[in-house]
């Protein structure tokens, strides 16, 4: 857990003084306060006093409930005060009134003028190609170099993010992008080809060259004022970027001079590998002055091929139009249509090849048109995103979209077809080097299959989605409203939810067992194997029992949940009657009732499922019936007339005469032995 | 055929051993011919009892039979102070005082064997509800210790 989550966390659920929650005893945010001009594509901005300077100009982010913000970069990110930056001073879930829950808070010093651009929509007054330089690329070059030297991509270039230092304008700073997923708000305008053509949610975490390309468009959108791509759609935009490439897309009849051309097109360059790094503008700032590079379009055909009602006449183009029309792809592959136009209009040898292996294998495993058409577009096009039907993902974004879309049924039907069909192994072998975070992409996709093709309690697609996500929040009914994305903040939310009576029968679902087994590597099975047996109440109840234990130990062991408690102790009554003593559940109950003021649920446990008390009962309970069994068989025999029988009447009848004979003879032949000798 | 020459042949064994029995006690009957003459007269009861009695078991003729052998040790004493003599065999024979004692003696053995079986069934019926009580009072006390489940062996019980 990130220290300042720890300290948002630890005190989140207390109010402050005065009005508002108090985020780690010193920001208070006022819901009620909202400032607009502020608010970031997913999060609004309130007003916040800090507590300890009151004079300090402040104001928060209050992020999306549904969305995860940045969670892992936000205290690296806050420690870089002194770059242009706008830092966060703190961050974690706090008491929200307006909804009963928690929302997650993103405080920030307010120590900075107007937006650059008002919004994404609005065009500028185009500007001077000396200001972009010495108020926008030289103040913002400290913050890429440290961001980029860390690996900790931006992601949220772009001219409405971008914020004067003061009200002379002099200077700029990076606006925020922690308040949500890397790239998510970012218009396509902002990102590489291969990144707009991914769905928003699955753009993934990208790569400092990702930021270089977003700084060349902000470039392009300040020096041209917006006017390229201010009106069009996205789609627009993106077939402008493969027609004529992102530089001519972007800065279309715009003309500048040689010297402010050369870190655009290195900027704007669509090939990754050839596109500017940092240390390029830092040379090109330095005074290197190289010749700019050349768009590097890609291979025109001879004769165009018609997809989706337009004409397309280079690969990208139409792999870009394939992914849009995915049945009439399908019709395309199938028909040869498309092996005809690479041969002979493209005269792509490799890619023919490539597409005749596709179609082979397709036929041995049995591919349906679906699998056929997205392995088709992987080996025509590798470094676009990966598609499936209506799905495109970047895949390092693939797990983030799975989270973020997580409750569209389609999108996860779609998710899970995908990922069962193993298309992002196939994609990520097609790519080029064997890096490491390709070798865990892998690993992590093996995962989801292995979980989903699992549908039991601790498994299934809700364990695939916390296994993933690591930070992705709960999404239990019981808890989604509390914003729960660490495991020690379960039992306060449900405590919360048992207070406000939220829980109807039991408290756990399957979100919250999935969520807990991803969180607490130490989980043992046999507690998922004993959630699983929801015909066997008090197993499954006992499970509850073990997980709630499990939580308690991993989190604040000292803290009480007296609604909570209420709640188990009055459900632990399927566990009570598996014991057959009823002497011994009468006052196991009443131990119960003592151990829950304590407000351990280890110690509950303990008390319902010791081994030896449960041993020493069934032991008790097979003797008890061995003698019941006794009992009944005597009363039966009685009843049958054991006894009183005639036969055995009889019989006794006769052994007693004998007796008594032989005794009374035994005692007369003593009498008169004694007479006659005597 | 077989089973009939083996019933046969135990039987022919049976008579043999009689046959043995009567010539090894030959000597003996002899010897104490008077007391034999004596115990002839006074254990008549036992005889009939013995025969009556059908039972492989025979209570009948011991109950009898010791009570009757009892009543005739009077005679035989007195045949014995008398010198064991056949007058006075014959003479203690056909004395009625005798007869009385060991019939009477016999008697009671018929009485007893006769009298107990309508007293020990009076008894056992009463024994009989007093255990069933007992019985069905332990199973309530199992049932409440160990609730409505512990009967669940009641049918296998029954059917045993």
């Amino acid at each position: 857990m990130s220290d300042l989550a720890q300290k948002g966390q630890g005190t989140g659920l207390e109010s402050g003084p005065g009005t508002g929650p108090v985020l780690g005893d010193r920001y208070q945010i006022h819901p009620e306060q909202p400032l607009p001009h502020l608010d970031s594509p997913m999060a609004q901005a309130v007003a916040v006093t800090d507590l300890r300077a009151a004079d300090r100009k402040m104001f928060a982010l209050v992020c999306r409930p549904d969305l995860l913000p940045r969670i892992d970069f936000i205290p690296q990110i806050s420690r870089m005060e002194r770059l242009p930056l706008i830092n966060p001073v703190d961050a974690g879930a706090v008491d929200w009134p307006e909804t009963g829950g928690r929302r997650f808070v993103i405080p920030f010093e307010l120590n900075f003028g107007e937006r650059v651009c008002p919004s994404p929509d609005a065009t500028l007054e185009p500007m001077h190609e000396d200001a972009v330089v010495r108020n926008v690329i030289r103040p913002l070059m400290p913050g890429l170099k440290e961001l980029s030297n860390r690996y900790i991509p931006h992601r949220a270039i772009r001219a409405d993010n971008l914020f004067y230092t003061d009200d002379s304008r002099q200077a700029v700073v990076l606006g925020e992008c922690v308040s949500a997923p890397a790239a998510i708000s970012q218009p396509v305008a902002y990102e590489p080809i291969e990144s707009a053509m991914a769905r928003p949610s699955a753009r993934g975490l990208g790569s400092p060259a990702d930021d270089l390309y977003s700084l060349g468009a902000v470039l392009a959108f300040l020096l041209t004022g917006g006017v390229t791509i201010v009106g069009k759609s996205d789609e627009e935009i993106i077939r402008s970027k493969i027609l004529l490439g992102s530089y001519s897309a972007l800065l279309g009849d715009a003309r500048v001079s040689l010297g402010i051309m050369e870190p655009l097109r290195g900027l704007l360059c669509d090939d990754p590998k050839e596109r500017w790094a940092v240390t390029d503008i830092d040379l090109w700032l330095g005074g290197r002055k190289l010749s700019p590079k050349q768009p590097m379009l890609p291979i025109r055909a001879s004769r165009s091929l018609t997809m989706g009602g337009d004409e397309h006449w280079t690969k990208l183009s139409l792999c870009n139009a394939m992914g849009k029309n995915w049945q009439e792809a399908g019709q395309l592959i199938n028909s040869g249509e498309l092996e005809r136009w690479l041969q002979r209009a493209l005269s792509d040898d490799e890619a023919v090849h490539e597409l005749n292996e596709v179609i082979e294998s397709a036929s041995i495993m049995a591919d349906n048109e679906e699998r056929l058409t997205a392995k088709t577009l992987i080996v025509l096009e590798p470094s676009l995103p990966l598609r499936y039907k209506d799905l495109s993902v970047k895949i390092d974004g693939l797990t983030y979209a799975f989270a973020i879309d997580f409750h569209d049924q389609q999108f996860q039907q779609t998710f899970i077809e995908m990922v069962g069909t193993k298309l992002p192994q196939i994609y990520l072998q097609s790519q080029l080097g064997t890096r490491s975070d390709q070798i865990a992409l892998m690993k992590q996709f093996d995962m989801i299959n292995f979980f989903v093709d699992r549908p039991t309690m601790g498994a299934g697609i809700e364990r695939a989605l916390y296994e993933t996500n690591q930070a992705w929040p709960c999404q239990s009914p019981l808890v989604q409203n509390f914003y729960v994305y660490e495991i020690q903040d379960l039992l306060p939310a449900l405590e919360r939810t048992a207070e406000q009576g939220g829980i109807a029968n039991e408290v756990v679902d399957r979100h919250i067992v999935a969520f807990c087994a991803a969180r607490i590597r130490s989980l043992p099975n046999h507690i998922l194997r004993s959630l699983d047996k929801h015909d066997d109440v008090a197993t499954f109840r006992l499970g509850v029992l073990h997980l709630l234990a499990e939580v308690q130990r991993a989190g604040d062991t000292k803290r009480k949940y007296p609604a909570l408690f209420k709640h188990i102790t009055s459900s632990v009554q399927p566990i009570l009657d598996s014991y057959h003593n009823c002497a011994y559940r009468e006052r196991l109950a009443q131990e119960i009732e003592s151990a829950s003021s304590k407000g351990s649920f280890l110690e509950i446990l303990f008390l319902l499922d010791s081994l030896d008390a449960r041993n020493q009962d069934a032991q008790g309970f097979e003797s008890a019936k061995q003698e019941y069994a006794n009992h009944a068989r005597t009363v039966a025999w009685l009843q049958s007339g054991g006894l009183t029988s005639a036969e055995n009447i009889r019989f006794r009848s006769q052994q007693a005469a004998t007796l008594i004979s032989a005794t009374v003879s035994a005692m007369t032949i003593v009498a008169l032995s004694l007479i006659y000798i005597t | 055929m077989a089973e009939q020459a083996q019933r046969e042949k135990a039987k022919g064994g049976g008579t043999g051993k009689l046959v043995m029995t009567g010539l090894l006690m030959l000597p003996v009957v002899a010897v104490l011919l008077p007391s034999c003459i004596v115990l002839a007269v006074n254990m008549v009861p036992t005889f009939i009892a013995y025969v009556v009695d059908k039972s492989h078991e025979k209570y009948l003729a011991v109950t009898v039979g010791l009570l009757n052998a009892c009543g005739t040790v009077p005679a035989l004493a007195m045949l014995w102070l008398q010198g064991q003599s056949y007058d006075a065999a014959l003479d203690i024979s056909s004395n009625p005082i005798h007869w009385l004692m060991a019939y009477g003696a016999a008697a009671i053995g018929w009485v007893i064997y006769l009298g107990l079986p309508p007293v020990l069934g009076h008894y056992y019926g009463i024994t009989s509800q007093a255990r069933l009580l007992n019985h069905r009072r332990k199973q309530e006390v199992l049932v409440e210790a160990w609730g409505e489940e512990v009967r669940c062996e009641i049918t296998e019980a029954r059917n045993e």
